[in-house]
């Protein structure tokens, strides 16, 4: 009974790999169908989309072998003879302009390219963090203020280029440092982050803003000054 | 006897348990700190490999004579400028003290790419570029040489980097003249020297000192003017009483004057705030902090009515072509248009609230800095032309003539074809003078409207 059992499980394993092996040689078949998905057709050129000429042809009494699938001289010459009561120039290739004159539309070739997930709401989330850590009790035009001189330093060559390391540079902003940056967001920050987006700048093209109420670097004033919004000091 | 037992014991345990858990906090903080400083000493030991990278770079870049070979080059230096510049946005440093050396980076990188390009559309480097090349290479080896100097201190020392989070912390704290100075001080004031750039590039020097085309020649305005000019931009909904002052200066490359308008009426939390240029007293932005209630208002009625509000408002021709939605606001953004051509770099936003319709606000800032009546060069390709250089896999539609920005000066006049690949669309820019393919954008649909990248 054992024995037995043993044997089956053998059978079963063989059979397993059997499945797999099929399984891959379809795959294998699958390959150069694909590859061959070309739509322009002559000499030497198989596959079904030459049985669809041929049959076409044939119907027209153009072609009278067989229905083979095999670009040979007689589908040439019936092509060449199409081509020429048609007006095209007679070189036996069925390119765009014979298909549609066979009367096969082409279903265009379209590249297996998927839809492209790229978004900026990362961006507008961050903005917004940054804006409600630092101005979360300033007017909403301070807010935007904040947001644009963010945007600012990524066009400043003193600054990184990416939104991210602008961000996060060290002693960059207090509320990153200091994780005032991480409370909940306000609707009005994040609406402050995208009319920053969008190009809202009331700063003047300021890179750097600072509350003069609080200790700052005393470096800071060296900036120039170029606008007050709400408590906070925009300078370039 | 008895009495003073429990007490002790209980002391000696609070201690224990005390003494156990400070212990504890210790080892943690310990390896926190040991964590940050291999962080640290990760991205100081790259940025030193990306400079000598750099330097070898630049200095092969003096030497090679195939444009090709340059091209390459080229393209290497500014990928290596990039990435030492996000090395270096990972230390400890303020901006105040890297400020310089990121700049050199950056503009290394911008200048290197500046010439692949003018190598692509097949220009030579005249001696000039090399001139400019060679005083790049004689900064980097400056750069490295500190840089070095540094590494010798960071092998001396696993704990220099917590060292200087340190001395920077107390260098906030107190003024800083009594706080020695860093090394990396000492490196960002060497970068003082290095020659000030200008290329057509987007970090070239030049363009911070760019002036407003649209002002210039007008006429200095009053305050007063300034005033009544912010109550005449105001888009009036109903007849309220408003009333204007002035209430401060902008400095930037626009001098404005920064007016307030609210409704006379009370109601004070509803402020309009505008920049009025102090030449010739034109709207830099304007922006309304009211937040829009539910919608009554499309987005195509809202379209009409921010182009509307420009032609009342002396804007000349404008077109829309592209719009975001934000809350319940929508952002159009309005182009200029000259002899039939859409001109990309003249760009007024409007935003609109879609509860009453009414414009929010406007910015129009790059639209002062650029607008002007230009010279289009004659088109030498036709649309058809122009259609057959595109890549056949794109189904393509439009073609409309636009004027757009190239480089950090430079404007083309080119075809704008849409181009569908699967589900993805794209924008194609082929340049009606010459035919080439100038640029390539990605349309992505977001549920706020169609960014382009």
């Amino acid at each position: 009974m054992v024995k037995n059992l043993w044997r089956f499980k053998g059978v079963f394993c063989l059979m397993t790999l059997l499945c797999f092996f099929l399984v891959a040689f379809l795959f294998l078949l699958r390959g150069p169908a694909a590859v061959g998905q070309e739509h322009i057709l002559y000499w030497g050129s198989t596959g079904d989309d030459v049985v669809r000429v041929q049959q076409k042809l044939s119907q027209w009494g153009y072609y009278t072998g067989p229905l083979d699938g095999y670009y040979a001289y007689e589908t040439y010459r019936a092509v060449q003879d199409f081509q020429r009561n048609n007006g095209i120039s007679p070189d036996g290739v069925v390119d765009r302009g014979t298909w549609e004159n066979l009367g096969l539309t082409v279903t265009r070739p379209v590249p297996e390219v998927s839809r492209g997930a790229a978004s900026d709401r990362s961006n507008i989330t961050l903005l917004a963090r940054v804006i409600e850590g630092e101005a979360a009790d300033e007017p909403f035009i301070g807010k935007v203020g904040v947001g644009a001189v963010i945007l600012n330093r990524l066009k400043s060559a003193s600054f990184p280029n990416s939104l991210s390391s602008v961000i996060f540079q060290d002693y960059a902003f207090e509320s990153i440092s200091n994780g005032q940056a991480y409370r909940p967001l306000s609707e009005e920050s994040i609406q402050a982050a995208q009319l920053a987006m969008s190009g809202y700048d009331p700063t003047g093209n300021a890179i750097f803003f600072w509350n003069p109420s609080k200790p700052v670097s005393p470096w800071i004033w060296s900036r120039n000054v170029i606008t007050r919004i709400g408590e906070h000091v925009f300078a370039h | 006897m008895k009495k003073w037992i429990i007490p002790a014991v209980l002391g000696l345990l609070v201690l224990a348990v005390a003494g156990y858990w400070g212990y504890g906090q210790m080892i943690a903080n310990r390896s926190m700190e040991i964590h940050l400083n291999n962080k640290y000493q990760r991205a100081f030991y790259d940025l030193a490999d990306r400079v000598q990278d750099l330097e070898v770079l630049l200095s092969k870049s003096l030497v090679a004579a195939d444009p090709g070979l340059d091209h390459n080059l080229l393209m290497d230096i500014r990928q290596q400028a990039a990435f030492a510049q996000s090395d270096l946005s990972q230390l400890p440093l303020s901006g105040e003290l890297a400020g310089r050396t990121a700049r050199f980076l950056t503009q290394t990188g911008d200048y290197a790419y500046s010439l692949a390009g003018r190598l692509n559309n097949g220009s030579q480097i005249d001696s000039e570029n090399w001139e400019t090349m060679n005083q790049l290479y004689r900064q980097a080896v400056e750069l490295n040489q500190e840089l070095q100097g540094v590494q010798y201190q960071v092998a001396q020392n696993n704990s220099y980097f917590t060292g200087l989070v340190r001395q920077l912390q107390q260098n906030l704290r107190e003024t800083p003249d009594d706080v020695p100075r860093s090394d990396f001080q000492k490196m960002d004031e060497q970068m003082q020297r290095y020659p000030t750039l200008v290329y057509d590039g987007p970090f070239s020097e030049h363009l911070e000192q760019v002036e407003p085309r649209a002002l210039k020649g007008l006429p200095e305005i009053t305050p007063e003017e300034a005033r009544k000019n912010a109550l005449a931009f105001m888009d009036r909904k109903q007849e309220a009483n408003y009333q204007a002052e002035v209430t401060g200066n902008t400095n930037g490359r626009i001098r404005a004057y920064r007016v307030e308008v609210f409704d006379g009426a009370g109601n004070s939390g509803d402020r309009t705030v505008f920049d009025i240029s102090k030449n010739g007293g034109k709207v830099v932005w304007m922006l309304n902090s009211r937040q829009a209630g539910a919608r009554t208002v499309d987005v195509e009625q809202a379209r009409q009515k921010a182009l509307e509000y420009l032609k009342d408002h002396g804007f000349g021709e404008m077109t829309s072509t592209y719009y975001q939605l934000h809350g319940n606001s929508v952002t159009f953004n309005l182009a200029a248009v000259q002899d039939g051509v859409i001109i990309y770099p003249d760009l007024v936003k409007v935003t609109v609230a879609l509860d009453n319709g009414a414009v929010t606000g406007v910015e129009s800032a790059g639209y002062l800095m650029s607008h002007r009546e230009r010279d289009l060069p004659a088109v030498k390709i036709s649309r058809e032309q122009a259609r057959d250089t595109i890549n056949p896999r794109l189904e393509t539609s439009g073609g409309k003539l636009v004027l757009i920005p190239k480089g950090a000066t430079e404007e083309k006049l080119v075809y704008e074809f849409q181009g569908k690949l699967g589900e993805d669309t794209y924008l194609i820019y082929i340049n009606a003078v010459d035919g080439r393919e100038e640029n390539v954008m990605k349309l992505i649909e977001t549920p706020g409207g169609t960014l382009t990248m």
